[in-house]
């Protein structure tokens, strides 16, 4: 895992790396402008609340893919 | 931990939401997980752990993770706080509502000495080999002719002390390389620092909150603030 500054793209193809899983935080200290519905840890979908300030973070995989169907595996990260 | 968004679906409907302001997400409809792929996510450590294990194929695996906020940083509701963008260079992450705050580097051992403003206003120096967080704050915005003004008020506070401020282009300009964040690409614009004739930032709460008041033109304003680390 990389954590990285919020890049300029990450469309398929863009920011790729055949070793490392990207994180990087979208946003911090922010009140969420609407209720949003994430996973929560317990496995149960989980409404937040607009206004709960959160920090936002995007974990990315994406490899230099050679062949359109051939998988490539994470290491557990 | 409060949660992840893992489904192709509402990743994209969140994109806009919770999304880097400067980043361009993919649109594709597979960029969530797949359990058909053997993609997995799990917590631990007190559900302060994301695990995950995944399976890439042509497309991309995307997750969004959403922690509480950080008692880092509070701020005013005219600056908006986001990860490090790609980019401050004039015309290339504006905003007409929004000064807009981000690390740069964290628990960050000075490599020499660095010279400030303080909270009185004097020129002080910070040792090398003092443990320090970087941030910037940016504001450009959608500028429609040359020279047009805008104002920008707004205010910043940490929970660790401020040690001071770089705020004039000469020391921006020298500090980049530095305390830059590594994957920003910054201006080299001879006004991206304060002008004092119409540019403004002061201190208070004990110097740990800084209240910024800037008239942006067809260039950016910006000032680098050093705290010290946790």
């Amino acid at each position: 895992m990389q954590l990285i500054g919020a890049p300029c793209s990450v469309a398929p193809d863009v920011l790729e790396s055949n070793d490392f899983i990207r994180a990087f935080p979208e946003r911090l200290a922010y009140a969420l402008p609407a209720d949003t519905t994430v996973l929560g840890p317990d496995g149960a979908p989980t409404v937040l609340a607009q206004g709960t300030l959160v920090d936002s973070y995007f974990v990315h995989a994406d490899w230099i893919n050679g062949v359109r169907t051939r998988p490539r595996n994470s290491p557990a990260a | 931990m409060l949660g992840v968004i893992k489904d192709s679906n509402a990743l994209l409907n969140t994109n806009p939401l919770l999304g880097a302001p400067s980043t361009t997400y993919s649109t594709a409809s597979d960029q969530g997980l797949e359990t058909w792929a053997d993609d997995s996510l799990s917590f631990s450590d007190a559900r302060q752990t994301v695990n995950l294990q995944l399976t890439v194929y042509n497309s991309t695996d995307d997750v969004r993770v959403i922690t509480k906020a950080s008692p880092a940083i509070t701020h005013s509701d005219s600056v908006e706080v986001v990860g490090s963008p790609c980019s401050v260079v004039e015309n290339t992450f504006e905003s007409d509502d929004h000064i807009r705050l981000f690390p740069e580097r964290q628990s960050y051992a000075l490599p020499e000495d660095v010279t400030v403003r303080d909270a009185s206003g004097v020129t002080k120096v910070i040792a090398k080999g003092t443990i320090v967080n970087s941030y910037y704050a940016h504001a450009d915005w959608h500028n429609p002719g040359q020279n047009t003004p805008k104002l920008f008020e707004g205010n910043v506070s940490f929970a660790q002390p401020v040690l001071g401020v770089i705020a004039n282009t000469t020391g921006l300009e020298a500090t980049h390389a530095m305390l830059g964040a590594p994957g920003t690409a910054y201006s080299t614009n001879q006004y991206q620092g304060l002008e004092s004739y119409e540019d403004s930032y002061s201190f208070s709460n004990n110097g740990q909150t800084v209240n910024m008041k800037w008239t942006v033109r067809d260039a950016v304003d910006q000032m680098r603030i050093i705290t010290l680390a946790q």
